[in-house]
């Protein structure tokens, strides 16, 4: 990756948080001279508390800081609504820090004195990843967005539908009149805002995938095939 | 009394004129055959008179037993006739009440109808009790001995015309006189008495003769039971005694004799006791004015006889008598002290143990004149040629010993050398000759300077003068010179030589080469050094880690900065106050790295103890900024405490930096799994007093056992899985050698607080 000037046009946001005051500063200067937009934050809770859920980016934080230190800092980041990529940076590798901060999903792990290479290209990695994940946040809120729209008669007829039956085993398995489904399927497509069984599907089985999401109603949850109490 | 004319003590006389140990062999014979002498010649001529003796008590109680033995001696002695007794006991005390009496008297009666009694002896006690059993209503016509030892009146029922007898008082007034004479310094006296009325009566009478003895406090200890006195007579104050009064019957109601009394309490007072009955001495009290029941008896029995013998009732009034007898057990007095020359001439004194000197003391001295007048006169041959062999003796132990001196000089290891007052050489030993290199032929003569190197001719000056003036010089340590040149560590020590009218004429030198154990001293040292070293280097291992983390924070902020600072010169227009401000921060760090490295390198510097003004708030703050990192990456809460202004201490400011980093680590070890508040460490430093300085580390982790407490300061003891076990025992050794102490003690909390003191430095 090159250098790039101070430019116009940041490449993305960075918010560094460590207690040491004199390596804060110095690795935003670097930062800024990369042309990052950078934040800087003396300590984990201060951070959290200007945290919003339209802010994009990554994180930059010190393993060893006084109160809460960068693995408590990234739980509590994962608690959020937005779930920023973390990078840590130690003193020293310290190996037992560094497995549990990567199983917790740390974009990267960089000792201080790691060349500036090291640190960009962690950097880049965290922000491709806080891009890809904020889309994916976005895609899954959509997708929701549409499911929501639909009963719950309308949940079970689509049910039905995304495994391939005809609406005369609809009709039967739901004992309600083969009419009344092919009304249900209407309304479905409508709603959904598709053209075809085949994209229902798609939507369907992407809505699958979103783990992290715990639908609201009993046949919502029965369409997704989370397990119903 | 006759038979008692072969006693040896008579034939000593003739004895003593005639002299010689031949006549010893005799007076052996005499002594033993003295015994048969005393053989009672009875007579058993005439008509059996019937003698009965009637006890209103068991005649089985010492005095009533002595008196029986008294009374039967003294008349089967004067008695022309042969005596035929009959004893009867009534024991009243035992057996009280009226039924009892009436059926004695029945029985009585019934018992010795038509025997015909010549003559009754009546054993009364103390309250007269047998005189109604007895007066006229049982034994009409049989004459009556009698004798009481009583304080009450007598009463009119005695007075009859065939009765007498004696009456004996207790001689309280002699018994405390005795007592007095015997323990002049007692001012105490407890009256320990009993509660019937016999017995009040006799306390009736203590009390009277007490108030006749002014500054003497008396006690009367009536109001307990006897079973209960136990305490207070075993703790009786110095300066008590106890006067034993009657007790027939105690404040429970118990009744005791009173010698079973007085072996009770003989073994648990802490005072001499004084009684006033013969029967009691020999159970261990003192004595006193006792009632003498065996003069009692033989008189008893003089009147008997003389009654068997037709006296009339007109010759024989009661006779009552006030006067004890001096009475005293020789194991007491020994027992509490008492010397036997305050005991008044006419004193018994009982269960003395027989002794040679007092039975056969004539003989005795006569022997001894003769053995000694013959032993002098040897003496005096053996003593003239003593004389004679001392004077040669003398002479020949003198020359041993001028020789076992020379022996000793030449054989000894340390250099002995003798010089006169001028320094000149008179003495040279072999090991001098060893030690220094020169020999005796060399060296005899010359002047002692040749031996002292130049730097110490001073010093050497300064010993001839001590010595003229007669001062010895004990182990003094300083420098010689052999003859090669080479200087020697010795310790020497010079003694004056006086000649006979005690005028110093020259000194002894004794010189030991102490160079071994001046080098085996820096060897251990240098060895203290080298361990204080090792420890603080694997102390320092501990640290790495942090300090690793202490380094790459300021590393990595330089290398920021410098890359930073290389993207700005690619611009266009760098900004050269950012540029500038930089390099300032770079300067900076680099700083903070160095003092890092600083405070590293000091510890791992191989050094000796010094001693300057430490600061000690310095001292501790820069070990903690070493373990600064430790304390995070723990995620331990410090607190400090340090006074200021604060007086420095004289030491070793590294030594003591060790010292704080051992106990601080000890305690992070400590809180490993502590929670919450008792993860603190806490860091003080206090005035404790003017002249010392107290440095505190305390923690809240798992305290000391008991046992750790003790060996914690040893060295190789250790809690640690890893640990060398030398961290407080240098520790120990390097505030020892600052002169403070170390200490370790549990919290009352969690954790335990190590703390040392330092003396405060001068300014």
């Amino acid at each position: 990756m090159n250098a790039a000037p101070a430019g116009p046009t940041p490449k993305g946001n960075v918010y560094v948080v460590d207690d040491n005051a004199s390596f804060l500063l110095s690795v935003s200067r670097l930062l800024r001279a990369a042309g990052y937009h950078v934040r800087t934050f003396d300590s984990g809770p201060e951070f959290l508390n200007q945290l919003t859920p339209e802010l994009s980016g990554c994180v930059l934080a010190d393993l060893q800081m006084p109160g809460m230190n960068g693995l408590e800092l990234q739980a509590a980041l994962q608690k959020t609504a937005n779930p920023l990529p973390v990078i840590f940076m130690s003193g020293q590798g310290d190996i037992p820090s560094t497995v549990r901060a990567m199983r917790q999903g740390a974009e990267d792990f960089l000792t201080k004195i790691a060349p500036k290479e090291d640190l960009l290209a962690a950097i880049e990695r965290a922000l491709a990843r806080d891009t890809l994940e904020r889309k994916g946040r976005q895609r899954q809120k959509e997708v929701f967005t549409l499911l929501d729209r639909l009963s719950e008669r309308e949940l079970e007829v689509l049910g039905h539908v995304v495994m391939g039956k005809l609406n005369k085993q609809i009709a039967a398995d739901l004992s309600i009149n083969e009419r009344t489904v092919k009304l249900h399927r209407t309304s479905i497509t409508r709603k959904m805002e598709v053209q075809s069984v085949a994209e229902l599907t798609r939507l369907t089985q992407e809505a699958r995938l979103f783990k992290n999401y715990e639908p609201a109603s009993d046949s919502l949850k029965k369409l997704l095939k989370w397990p119903v109490k | 009394m006759s038979a008692r004319q072969s006693l040896p003590g008579r034939g000593t006389t003739w004895l003593a004129r005639a002299g010689g140990l031949v006549w010893l062999g005799i007076c052996w014979l005499a002594i033993t055959t003295s015994g048969f002498a005393q053989e009672v010649v009875r007579n058993d001529f005439g008509p059996a008179k019937k003698i009965l003796l009637v006890f209103s008590e068991s005649r089985d109680l010492p005095g009533n037993a002595m008196m029986e033995q008294a009374l039967r001696a003294e008349m089967i002695k004067d008695s022309t006739n042969r005596l035929d007794f009959y004893v009867e006991n009534l024991e009243f005390s035992r057996f009280s009440d009226e039924n009892h009496a009436r059926a004695f008297r029945d029985f009585l009666r019934q018992k010795y109808a038509g025997q015909n009694l010549d003559l009754m002896v009546a054993f009364m006690g103390s309250n007269f009790n047998l005189t109604n059993e007895l007066s006229g209503r049982v034994f009409a016509g049989v004459p009556v001995v009698f004798v009481a030892v009583s304080e009450l009146n007598i009463p009119a029922a005695l007075r009859q015309p065939d009765w007498t007898g004696l009456v004996q008082r207790f001689d309280i007034a002699g018994t405390l006189s005795l007592l007095f004479r015997l323990q002049p310094e007692t001012h105490r006296v407890v009256v320990v008495s009993g509660m019937s009325a016999t017995d009040r009566l006799t306390m009736d009478r203590i009390k009277m003769a007490a108030t006749a003895l002014d500054g003497i406090e008396f006690e009367f200890w009536t109001n307990r039971p006897i079973a209960q006195m136990g305490e207070g007579l075993a703790s009786l104050p110095k300066g008590s005694a106890i006067l034993l009064s009657t007790v027939q019957r105690d404040m429970a109601g118990q009744a005791y004799y009173s010698s079973q009394l007085a072996q009770m309490i003989v073994p648990i007072a802490s005072a001499p006791i004084y009684v006033l009955s013969a029967g009691i001495v020999g159970s261990g009290v003192v004595g006193g004015a006792v009632v003498d029941f065996e003069n009692l008896g033989a008189h008893a029995g003089q009147l008997a006889v003389e009654r068997l013998q037709g006296g009339t009732t007109n010759q024989f009034p009661v006779e009552v008598r006030t006067v004890g007898t001096p009475m005293v057990d020789w194991r007491a007095l020994q027992r509490w002290g008492i010397p036997q020359s305050r005991l008044p001439a006419d004193t018994v004194i009982r269960y003395e143990p027989h002794s040679f000197w007092g039975d056969h003391k004539a003989l005795i001295l006569t022997i001894t004149t003769v053995i000694l007048a013959q032993a002098l006169t040897i003496a005096g041959l053996l003593i003239n040629r003593r004389h004679r062999q001392q004077a040669e003796a003398r002479a020949r132990a003198n020359q041993e010993a001028r020789a076992l001196v020379a022996a000793i000089v030449e054989s000894s290891d340390d250099a002995i050398i003798r010089k006169d007052l001028n320094g000149n050489i008179i003495t040279w030993n072999r090991a001098a000759e060893r030690l220094f290199g020169f020999d005796a032929a060399e060296a005899i003569g010359k002047p002692i300077t040749i031996i002292v190197p130049p730097s110490q001719l001073p010093e050497e000056m300064d010993i001839l003068e001590r010595a003229r003036r007669g001062e010895p010089i004990h182990n003094y340590e300083t420098v010689r010179r052999t003859k090669s040149g080479r200087d020697l560590q010795v310790s020497i020590a010079i003694s004056p030589i006086f000649d006979e009218s005690g005028k110093v004429v020259g000194a002894s030198k004794i010189c030991r080469d102490i160079s071994s154990k001046k080098e085996a001293e820096m060897e251990i040292r240098r060895q203290r050094a080298e361990l204080a070293h090792v420890a603080r280097v694997s102390t320092l291992g501990q640290l790495t880690a942090a300090l690793t983390h202490e380094l790459n924070q300021p590393l990595g902020a330089i290398l920021r900065n410098a890359e930073a600072a290389e993207l700005f010169l690619q611009g266009n227009e760098p900004d050269l106050n950012e540029i500038r401000a930089i390099l300032a921060d770079i300067r900076k760090d680099d700083q903070r790295a160095g003092q890092v490295i600083e405070r590293m390198r000091s510890l791992l510097k191989r050094r000796s103890l010094v001693s300057d003004p430490v600061d000690l708030r310095e001292t501790v703050q820069d070990t903690l900024a070493l373990v600064g990192p430790d304390l995070l990456a723990r995620q331990v809460k410090l607190t400090v405490a340090i006074p200021d202004p604060l007086p420095p201490v004289m030491g070793d400011r590294v030594h003591l930096q060790q010292v704080l980093l051992n106990l601080i680590l000890n305690g992070l070890d400590a809180m490993n799994q502590a929670v919450g508040e008792d993860r603190t460490l806490a860091v003080s430093v206090r005035l404790k007093t003017p002249d010392w300085l107290e440095v505190a580390v305390s923690d809240g982790g798992t305290g000391l056992s008991p046992v750790e407490g003790q060996q914690l300061f040893e060295p190789f003891f250790t809690t640690k899985p890893n640990g060398m076990g030398m961290g407080l025992a240098i520790s120990r050794t390097i505030i020892e050698a600052h002169g403070g102490k170390i200490r370790a003690e549990n919290n009352a909390g969690p954790g335990a607080t190590f703390s040392f003191t330092l003396p405060v430095g001068p300014g």
